[in-house]
């Protein structure tokens, strides 16, 4: 049959099995949104405040799901707005589908109005982008997005679609989405020298990144774990891997990581790493970084072997597979004391002493935990909070935190929280936010209160750039440079401005009772924790640096 | 990490023609810090695919990353570095402005490259020389001598003698 370009656009995101997706509307999308009014009953579309937001949310729906987040926006500033929403993905290698539109192609490259080179802009935070100028043109991109998006290495593209494809015609037919690329075979005998490591280890270590949440692979990461007695550590994107109740699971590693983390690393006769990508917060100094340990390195991007460190054995694979593969030819086995040791430098790990007069980020952080249950999705924005938010967190399993570990992008947490509870409309959602981070977001409250999304925020507030304070006090003699913001912000006002409900917790009672309210409303909620500016994160191992400088108090 | 001399590589792209691949591609060598020395482009004798052959310097190592880089653009269908056993040739042209028996002077070295004059006037000469980069680069050497006041080459383009087939897509 004969469909327009906005009809395909629709019923190819049918065929793909997308129900939610996210967007902002504008001039040159009109004919688009047009076609998603009439397709409403089964495409819900999700109206932000700011197409940023709306990016978040989609790469947020995406994290917690597995499925590929979709966005839409229209040309110019719309489709700059979702710039720093795309890097965020591109960088976390999550599975996302921007479709912009531009304007009619007889204007474009003349400076028309609202007009933008966005593949060009978006080129080097995409996996591959599509200029569509030509209708015969628009299903073969579409269909092409959705694979490589979810193919190999997972990871967002953008699609520019001019507004008379948007409504010339041509000819459609449903069909299943394109086969993912194959993932790669391992050889038997890269396999077989991996295995051959493991059993003849004396103190193996696994190191587990965002590459095995991505892959699904917790059960079989547990199975490994188990069966040869080995201890892991966890990048920021794995939190939840393994639950944190594993006493083989140390932790967090890297510059905010656990003492145990990184002295396992540290001692190490081998260093497994599966879909972590040894980055500058992790193997802070490159050279020095499992010094006494093989390593071998498992990650489907084939790119992403010997980047920052030199490894010994390389095997470009899906996680899930390898791990499947690989478990029938490891020993059982224990390793007593490598064990006791690493698990033994986890126990020792003092409780944070807090700032006297304050509620301490950790009983924050572990009162949140017990109010929600091991169920939850956490969302963070960027700061102290979400590093105290991945140190204290109950992290019990995997897609529940949803962090922008690679960007860093301030602003994220709100609508990936928008984006996770679409997903999960039964699950209790959690924004974990600072007072930096939440003004650069809190415009999303409106689309969580329109949409009926009973989000959990809470607000670590000190009153300043906490991370950013914290090393203006450590490395930049206390100069405190537009660090300390002294906004007269009334949260608790605002909140109910936005038709939300506002908290306000000084002690670890008040903020119970407010989580106590918060799980049963069904109104967004905002709880704003009143914290010291002078609580740190620790421990901190400076950029470049070693576990031996490791600064804990 | 051993400290790893820099040398010169090329490397050789089949990339799907379309608008925005050679900039795509051409992104991943500046993200990742590498300035581009020569970079020629196109068709190849698979329709559709635009054959790019670029020559950087770099370490060994940071080149095995390029090419890994290079590889994961959904665009490109094959990277590879030419073996040893490959010709390559660039187009040269050079203007310079000579006279009498400056103009003699300049034809005897011509001669020896097996140049040719495409262009001549009372006061220029424009000369056409092609061959392996080296000797583009002693030809210029030579000519510097002269009152040179263009030059413009093409950058190399290379074939491996014994020809290699490709498995694309
Ligand atoms: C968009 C963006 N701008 C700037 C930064 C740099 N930065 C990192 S953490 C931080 C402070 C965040 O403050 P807040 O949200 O209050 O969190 P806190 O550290 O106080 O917990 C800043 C400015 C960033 N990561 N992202
Ligand atoms: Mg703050």
């Amino acid at each position: 049959m004969k469909l327009t370009g906005s009809q395909i656009v629709c019923e190819v995101l049918l065929d793909h099995g997308v129900d939610t997706v996210f967007g902002y509307p504008g001039g040159a999308a009109l004919n688009i949104y047009d076609e998603l009014y009439r397709y409403q009953d089964r495409i819900t579309h999700v109206i932000s405040a700011h197409e940023q937001g709306a990016t978040h949310a989609a790469d947020g729906y995406a994290r917690a799901t597995g499925k590929v987040g979709v966005v839409f926006s229209t040309s110019g500033p719309g489709a700059t707005n979702l710039v720093t929403g795309i890097a965020t993905a591109y960088m976390d290698s999550i599975p996302m589908v921007c479709i912009c539109s531009n304007v009619n192609s007889e204007l474009i490259g003349r400076d028309a109005f609202q007009e933008i080179y966005i593949t060009g802009i978006t080129i080097p935070i995409t996996k591959q982008t599509y200029y569509v100028n030509h209708i015969e043109d628009l299903e073969p991109a579409l269909r092409d997005a959705f694979k490589v998006a979810a193919s190999g290495r997972r990871g967002p593209v953008l699609i520019d679609i001019t507004k008379d494809v948007s409504v010339a015609m041509a000819e459609f037919t449903n069909k299943a989405p394109l086969p993912l690329d194959p993932i790669p075979e391992i050889p038997q005998d890269t396999l077989q020298e991996a295995a051959k490591l493991i059993n003849n280890a004396r103190k193996p270590l696994l190191y587990v990144g965002g590459g095995l949440i991505a892959s699904s692979a917790s059960e079989e990461l547990e199975a490994l774990i188990d069966k040869a007695d080995i201890p892991m550590v966890h990048t920021l994107m794995a939190a939840g891997a393994v639950s944190c109740d594993h006493d083989l699971n140390l932790g967090l590693v890297g510059m905010h990581g656990t003492v145990a983390s990184n002295r396992a690393v540290d001692q190490a006769d081998l260093v497994i790493s599966l879909g972590a990508r040894y980055s500058d917060r992790v193997a802070l100094n490159p050279e020095k970084w499992a010094r006494k340990a093989t390593i071998v390195q498992v990650d489907i991007d084939r790119s992403e072997m010997n980047k920052n460190v030199y490894v010994d054995v390389e095997c470009t694979a899906d996680i899930k597979d390898f791990l499947t593969q690989i478990l029938p030819l490891v020993n059982e086995a224990k390793h007593d004391e490598w064990h006791e040791r690493t698990v033994g430098w986890t126990t020792k790990h003092r409780l944070a002493q807090g700032v006297p007069g304050y509620m301490s980020p950790q009983e924050i952080l572990e009162t949140v935990s017990d109010a929600v249950g091991e169920d939850a999705i956490f969302a963070t924005d960027v700061g102290q909070h979400q590093m105290w938010s991945a140190q204290y967190l109950k992290h019990r399993k995997a897609h529940k935190f949803l962090t922008s570990g690679g960007l860093g992008t301030m602003g994220f947490g709100y609508g990936a929280a928008i984006g996770a509870k679409m997903g999960f409309p039964d699950t209790t959602v959690v924004h974990i936010t600072g007072d930096g981070s939440f003004h650069m977001n809190m415009n999303e409250a409106c689309t969580a209160v329109s949409y009926k999304l009973p989000i959990i925020t809470v607000l670590m507030d000190n009153q300043v750039l906490g991370m950013v304070y914290q090393w203006q006090t450590a490395f930049y003699g206390g100069r405190y440079s537009n660090t300390c913001l002294e906004r007269k912000t009334d949260f608790v006002k605002v909140a109910e401005g936005f038709g939300c409900k506002g908290y306000r917790a000084e002690t670890i009672e008040e903020l119970k009772a407010a989580l106590a309210e918060a799980v049963k409303s069904d109104v967004p909620v905002w709880i704003q924790c009143v914290i010291s500016r002078e609580e740190k994160v620790l421990p901190m191992i400076p950029g470049g640096k070693t576990v031996d400088d490791m600064i804990v108090e | 990490m051993k400290k790893e001399e820099l040398k010169r590589h090329i490397i050789v792209i089949l990339a799907l023609n379309q608008v925005g691949a050679l900039a795509r591609i051409i992104s991943v060598f500046g993200r990742r810090g590498f300035n581009i020395e020569t970079i020629t482009a196109s068709p190849s004798n698979y329709p559709g695919l635009t054959r790019i052959t670029i020559i950087i310097t770099a370490t060994d190592s940071a080149m095995d990353q390029v090419l890994a880089q290079v590889e994961k653009v959904e665009l490109v269908k094959k990277v590879f570095t030419p073996g040893e056993n490959t010709l390559y040739r660039e187009l040269l042209l050079l203007k310079i402005n000579a006279k009498g028996e400056d103009r003699e002077r300049a034809m005897s070295v011509i001669n020896v490259y097996r140049g040719r004059v495409v262009d001549l006037t009372s006061e220029s000469m424009v000369i056409e020389v092609t061959g392996s980069p080296q000797k583009i680069g002693g030809f210029i050497d030579i000519m510097n001598e002269f009152d040179v006041v263009e030059i413009c080459r093409t950058g190399a383009t290379g074939i491996e003698v014994p020809g290699r087939t490709f498995d694309i897509i």
